[in-house]
């Protein structure tokens, strides 16, 4: 194991050990003092660069306070206990849109951004937030197939696509995300359908279809995924394309591809909460975030695709060749964003429960 | 200590609306759809669970602690103590994430399972007895902690009594030992079975989240649904099945210390 992977087990420990110690959504207020210049992040494990928080603190004289959330779930949960006392928080696409209805977003000032235009046109007018008025693109991916070379030689067989989930060679090491969203989402696409489908019956059918992958599954994980890739425990992992690039870096046989049936996709954003204790600071952050030099910097160590047009050319080339990292149009097409579903939530908990009960 | 039970029960009560805020109401269907759910399989699958580990660290925990109240010597006791106690001064996930690691396909006990010849070594981890062992491994000290402390204060003469009155050794142990020590096995087995329900990051973590448990089901209701008006259905009822059990157990366990003493 080396020094980056134990630091994302030390802070995904750190992030779940906070999530146990609060079950209910605690009113924790982000540590360190309250007087002074200071700036809190809520964001998830190790997706910043080292130098940023050091380099941002001694520009301005602002510290920069650092925690980390373990899902979009437990950030919205947190706006609604009311306890978040954040100046920036980092949800994706469908969570924008989510805190945007309840009411938790300030709207970006942005004649105080003056970097804003290096974003790629594309990435300036989401469809969940036209015109960028709540939300500033961070990075983004795809949640695809993870394997290990060697174990696919040995069993003669290439994952191309979802089905191979329900192959036997791999029996005890897969790991699945412990997401219903993304799992339920995979068997509905397999079908041919889309990742936000509300119609009962077809979540139902693929449910079915996940009982009989589970028997060969080795565990539900968001955040070991990574670590039994690089050890080889695991032989296919459904994993964020970052993830599987960082394992593959650590374990030459890991290489990940994007199911020809299509993916999720998601954007992770930079959001200032509506009482944000300090929106000029934040508004500085984004700016900062926004610059090419740390953009770069930030997707040459995170592994995660830039939105950031200005930032393309400082961007290690092995990584903008990856057409899994920054997709082809043609691949982008086959994917979706997993967006918010109102209450047929409820049909994909009850079978997710049921899924998870035999 | 009330306020947030009560606050608990009264959300039983109301719906989450269509943004995932919570409403006040007054109606059952929280516990209409408890009962009629896969979330009954749920309950009884941390019952057994719980009811086993409770089992396992009583079993495993008595012959520990007897051994250090009688066997060793006063200074000796302390020392053991501390060491039973330092595990605990670790974080808990900390000791998961170590199970992970020695119980991993690549990890130590599949490689020393194969260097003493097991040619296909069984999955250890993330099943249902890898669930068990993190449990009992967790939370046994806190069962041979008052063990231990009603074993030490027991007078020694009523043992000797027993023996003297031509009893074996088992019955000494069943008849005398056993009924003297009800209220440190009483108080262990609360302090084991309570906690061991509702924890739902050893199931996850070693049990690969592959079987839902009530701790986690809970926790989903939360923090991902985030339907808080069912997830404290499911708290309540959780909450009276626990404190029907203890309030019953208590009971019982007094009225057999009375009749024995």
């Amino acid at each position: 194991m080396n020094r980056r992977e134990f630091l994302r087990l030390s802070l995904s420990t750190a992030g779940s050990a906070l999530l146990a110690n609060s079950c209910s959504p605690s009113l924790k207020t982000p540590s360190g003092n309250r007087d002074g210049k200071q700036l809190n992040i809520y964001s998830w494990p190790d997706y910043i660069h080292p130098e940023a928080i050091p380099e941002f603190e001694k520009r301005y004289g602002i510290k920069v306070v650092y925690d980390t959330v373990s899902s979009n779930e437990a950030l919205i949960a947190k706006f609604q206990a009311g306890g978040a006392d954040y100046d920036i928080v980092v949800p994706s696409n469908y969570a924008v849109s989510k805190l945007r209805e309840l009411g938790c977003l300030r709207p970006i000032e942005h004649d105080r951004l003056k970097n804003f235009g290096n974003l790629m046109p594309r990435f300036q007018n989401s469809r969940f937030d036209p015109g960028c008025q709540y939300s500033i693109p961070y990075t983004f991916g795809t949640t695809g197939i993870a394997y290990n070379t060697a174990a696919s030689r040995k069993a003669a067989f290439v994952p191309t696509d979802w089905d191979a989930f329900w192959n036997e060679h791999f029996a005890g090491r897969m790991t699945l995300l412990e997401d219903p969203r993304e799992v339920i989402g995979l068997a509905l696409k397999r079908q041919g359908h889309s990742y936000n489908t509300q119609d009962q019956k077809l979540i139902q059918a693929a449910c079915a279809d996940l009982k009989t992958q589970k028997p060969l599954t080795m565990c539900y994980t968001s955040d070991q995924a990574i670590i039994y890739l690089t050890s080889g425990d695991s032989w296919l992992s459904l994993t964020f394309s970052g993830d599987a690039q960082q394992a593959s870096r650590a374990n030459n046989n890991i290489k990940y591809v994007i199911p020809t049936s299509g993916t999720s996709m998601w954007l992770d954003n930079l959001c200032i909460p509506k009482n944000a204790p300090h929106p000029e600071y934040a508004h500085l952050w984004l700016d900062y975030m926004l610059e090419p030099q740390v953009s770069a910097a930030l997707s040459n160590y995170t592994y995660y695709a830039s939105p950031n047009a200005k930032a393309m050319p400082l961007i290690k080339q092995n990584l903008i060749e990856d057409q899994y990292l920054y997709p082809s149009d043609s691949i982008l097409d086959r994917c979706e964003e997993i967006q918010d579903i109102g209450q047929a939530i409820f049909i994909y908990d009850r079978l997710w429960t049921e899924l998870k009960c035999t | 200590m009330l306020v947030p039970l009560v606050i608990i029960v009264v959300f039983s009560f109301g719906y989450r609306d269509e943004l995932g805020k919570f409403v006040p109401g007054a109606s059952f269907a929280n516990y209409l759809r408890f009962i009629n759910g896969p979330y009954l399989l749920c309950l009884w699958r941390s019952l057994s669970l719980s009811f086993s580990t409770t089992l396992f660290c009583l079993v495993l925990g008595f012959p520990v602690a007897m051994w250090m109240a009688f066997a060793l010597p006063k200074e000796r006791q302390n020392f053991f103590m501390v060491l039973l106690t330092i595990p605990l001064s670790i974080s808990f996930l900390l000791r998961l994430y170590a199970w992970i690691t020695i119980l991993r396909p690549t990890g130590l006990a599949t490689f020393l399972l194969q260097s003493v010849g097991v040619s296909n070594p069984p999955s250890l981890l993330y099943n249902q007895g890898a669930v068990l062992l993190g449990m009992v491994y967790n939370y046994l000290p806190y069962m041979i902690l008052p063990l231990y402390a009603a074993l030490e204060k027991l007078d020694r003469r009523f043992i000797e009594a027993g023996y003297d009155l031509g009893a074996t050794p088992w019955r000494t142990f069943f008849q005398v030992v056993v009924p003297l020590s009800l209220r440190g096995i009483v108080a262990g087995v609360i302090l084991v079975f309570i906690p061991s329900l509702g924890d739902y990051v050893t199931p996850d973590l070693l049990g690969g989240a592959k079987y839902m448990y009530i701790g986690s089901l809970i926790q989903n209701q939360y923090l991902s649904v985030r339907d808080w008006a069912f997830g404290s259905a499911v708290s309540t009822v959780l909450l009276i099945i626990v404190s029907a059990g203890v309030w019953f157990y208590i009971k019982y366990g007094e009225r057999t210390t009375v009749s024995h003493s």
